[in-house]
């Protein structure tokens, strides 16, 4: 079976400092894997490399069985969403609106849709439309979790007929 | 439906400000004369209304609109609330592609200067799209922008050290103060065409504007074409700063205040705030014009100089909540 | 005995050559300015029309880098002259005795001159021809060449007389490409008036146009200045960019005055009454 992700080798340097060398990981579908280590270690490195958001010095890093720096943003987006460590956003935006980022190529009536029954989901109907900066750390989490949520799964959804990436990638364009 | 009343709203502003554009001038006429306007455009009177003060208050909307959609863009891009369609340069670049256009005397051609604005501001342009395509973080393109303003700043400078006569200096500085007036309709037409175009790349752009809210990071994993959306925004920005230079010179704070007074009307969503903030914008510019045009001195106050007056302090008031807000 | 008539000759003799030696210095030394004209820079365009209408060429030791400008009147006299930068190095290497000047920006050039014994003379602001008449004596008694300049008045008197009166009260108003008119209490108001016009133009000094009050009540009569040298005076953004300034141009100016004759408070301000005179209707 085609490993979901496979990092091979992988270093990358910042700078002149070294801060990933001859890295490897392999995750197969369906596995939930953590990664841990002391604070500096390369964790977030490791897994920026792995999708594509850092530059390998050398070996390669592969999503799929696919070469991470020949897919196209889409074809990446099908395979891959990643949720940062800071929850930074840029503007005061209403929760509902956060959430319903989780799918940008639906219509805005439908995003918005399903967003508010995603939030009604966690029971936070009443601040949905709460500009986010206004709202506590743990009530803030779940617009984020939908938003991240619905890039993974939207595409999934989106090919409904099981059709191969690679077509999915020139039609989402 | 929320941003549909606000847009409503804005628009009826933006009538009654022309109303008064075209109501209010140097010369005050007669209600006689004024009829005649009305039945006659082409006598004595209706020059006056529709030749001079209608031009100069539609180029005030135009050059606003384009101004205020452009900082809105900005600010979406580079995430920041401060930024304005000076920031990274295009003003600048702008700027010295018609003090160069002056100095070398070709004033008196038709469309030169105008022109020669246009084409700075494009090459700035193409320069920040591909800078931004190799570039992905907010703070290096500013840099570039600060870069970019300081050489047009400094070509600017030389061209005056090197002007032969004090008038060709006041001219390229008048230009620089920016102003409508005595502008006609072929002014106007003549940057509509680039206006549209950036218009149309930042309506574009919008969903990738929205998508950034969620970091650089996230939005080039979401799926959509970023690299693309970002170039748009960019070329957009640029071809709009651009044309309103050409038109009117440098005008500032416009894009800086625009976006700012109809964001919590708007959600705070930099997708829905573009539309919203060109009609801000034209209308804060026409408020400009009308006040050049009234306060009483013996020389018309220059456009950018009232926008500059208004707008610094403004700045610093939305210098003050954005600090704020950060530390909350 | 001869040790001593050697002495005292030898101190005769050197007596009598350092008195000599005093005498053929004091004979050759330059004389003071009231003997022969002195060696004279211009320091700016309007200044070079002066000193190349006062001086001779010998006497011409520096002209400002415009001189040669299509829109200075003497350029053709200035051929051949020393063409130097306005500063105070330029101006001590040109060891000149005078400097002419009309607006060159820094005060500190003028006084630094001063200090080091250069006569430094201003041509200053005219808004009449009175102005001009004083100064042409002003400049011409510091060249030490006051015929010349009573012939330079005398001539330009001359050319009023005849002009007098050319345009029997035509109302007109002046415009440049800018679009700036003039009023009264400027030369260009004289002018008009020198050739029989009568201003339109109320407000005094120079100013900008009224668009409106052009639309509103366009004037019969419009005398063009600065149409030839458009960068030089010309402000692309100004009013006379509007189309409507633009069709008064086109259908009622009936003179066009060049820079070269309005740009400087000198005697080419009667030239342009005389060009002005020479469209009159007959």
């Amino acid at each position: 079976m085609t490993a979901a992700l496979a990092i091979t080798g992988a270093t990358v340097r910042r700078g002149r400092q070294v801060v990933l060398e001859a890295a490897d990981l392999v995750v197969q579908p369906g596995e939930v894997v953590g990664v841990v280590g002391a604070n500096g270690a390369g964790k977030t490195t490791l897994l920026r490399a792995g999708l594509g958001l850092a530059h390998l010095e050398q070996g390669k890093a592969e999503l799929a069985g696919r070469d991470v720096g020949h897919l196209s943003e889409a074809e990446r987006a099908a395979l891959v969403a990643y949720l940062p460590q800071e929850r930074r956003v840029g503007w005061n935006l209403p929760a509902w609106r956060v959430a319903s980022l989780g799918a940008p190529n639906a219509a805005p009536k439908e995003a918005r849709a399903r967003a508010r029954q995603a939030l009604a989901r966690v029971g936070l109907t009443a601040l949905e439309d709460r500009g986010v900066l206004d709202m506590s750390g743990g009530e803030r989490e779940h617009p984020f979790r939908e938003a991240h949520d619905g890039l993974l799964v939207q595409p999934a959804a989106a090919r409904g007929d099981h059709r191969p990436v690679r077509g999915l990638g020139d039609r989402a364009v | 439906m929320r941003d549909l009343a606000l847009n409503l709203a804005l628009l009826a502003i933006l009538v009654a400000l022309a109303a008064a554009g075209i109501a209010f001038g140097e010369t005050t006429l007669t209600h006689a004369q004024v009829a005649q306007a009305f039945a006659d455009p082409h006598s004595g009177p209706g020059e006056v209304l529709w030749a001079i003060r209608a031009p100069r208050t539609a180029a005030a909307a135009v050059v606003g609109a384009a101004l205020g959609l452009a900082g809105a863009v900005m600010q979406g891009l580079l995430r920041n609330p401060l930024a304005d369609p000076g920031v990274l340069g295009v003003s600048a670049g702008a700027g010295l592609g018609a003090a160069l256009a002056i100095t070398l005397g070709l004033g008196a051609t038709a469309g030169a200067v105008e022109g020669a604005a246009l084409v700075a501001a494009l090459a700035v342009g193409a320069l920040l799209t591909l800078l931004a395509a190799r570039f992905r973080e907010p703070e290096t393109l500013i840099l570039f922008g600060v870069a970019l303003s300081s050489f047009g700043g400094a070509i600017t400078s030389l061209t005056f050290n090197l002007s032969p006569s004090p008038v060709t200096l006041s001219e390229v500085f008048n230009w620089l103060l920016g102003s409508v007036a005595n502008r006609d309709w072929s002014d106007i037409g003549r940057e509509l065409v680039p206006m549209a175009i950036g218009a149309g790349l930042a309506a574009y752009a919008a969903r990738g504007l929205v998508m950034l809210s969620l970091g650089e990071e996230t939005a080039q994993l979401s799926g959509l074409p970023m690299m693309r959306l970002r170039a748009a925004a960019v070329a957009g920005a640029s071809l709009l700063t651009g044309a309103a230079v050409a038109m009117a010179g440098i005008v500032g704070f416009v894009g800086l205040a625009a976006p700012h007074l109809v964001r919590a009307g708007a959600g705070a969503d930099p997708g829905r705030v573009l539309l919203p903030s060109a009609l801000s914008g034209a209308a804060l510019l026409m408020l400009a014009d009308l006040a050049a045009r009234v306060i009483p001195t013996d020389l018309e106050l220059k456009l950018g100089v009232v926008t500059a007056l208004f707008g610094a302090p403004l700045f610093a008031l939305i210098a003050w909540r954005a600090a704020r807000s950060w530390r909350g | 005995m001869a040790n001593l008539v050697s002495l005292v000759s030898l101190v005769s003799l050197v007596s009598l050559v350092s008195l000599a030696s005093f005498v053929v210095v004091f004979l050759l030394a330059p004389s003071a300015r009231a003997a022969s004209p002195p060696r004279v820079i211009a320091l700016d365009h309007c200044a070079d029309q002066y000193v190349l209408a006062l001086s001779d060429r010998d006497k011409i030791v520096g002209l400002s880098k415009r001189a040669d400008d299509a829109d200075s009147l003497l350029r053709d006299r200035a051929r051949g002259l020393p063409l130097i930068r306005a500063d105070l190095e330029a101006g001590i290497a040109s060891r000149a005795e005078v400097a002419v000047v009309n607006w060159v920006g820094d005060p500190r050039l003028t006084q630094r001159l001063r200090a080091r014994g250069v006569e430094v003379v201003k041509v200053g602001e005219a808004n009449s021809f009175a102005d001009i008449r004083r100064n042409i004596r002003q400049v011409a008694a510091a060249l030490g060449e006051a015929a010349r300049g009573e012939a330079l008045i005398a001539r330009m008197d001359a050319e009023l007389a005849r002009a007098a009166g050319a345009w029997r009260g035509t109302p007109a108003v002046y415009l440049t490409p800018g679009g700036f008119t003039a009023g009264p209490g400027t030369l260009v108001d004289q002018i008009l008036r020198a050739a029989g016009m009568v201003n339109v133009e109320r407000r005094p000094g120079y100013s900008s146009a009224s668009l409106e009050a052009l639309a509103l009540h366009p004037p019969q009569t419009v005398v063009l200045g600065f149409f030839d040298t458009f960068q030089l005076a010309g402000d692309s953004w100004g009013a006379g960019r509007h189309s409507a300034m633009r069709q008064l141009v086109r259908t009622r100016a009936v003179a066009s005055l060049p820079g070269e004759i309005l740009g400087c408070p000198d005697w080419s301000a009667a030239d342009a009454v005389a060009l002005l005179a020479a469209k009159a209707p007959r």
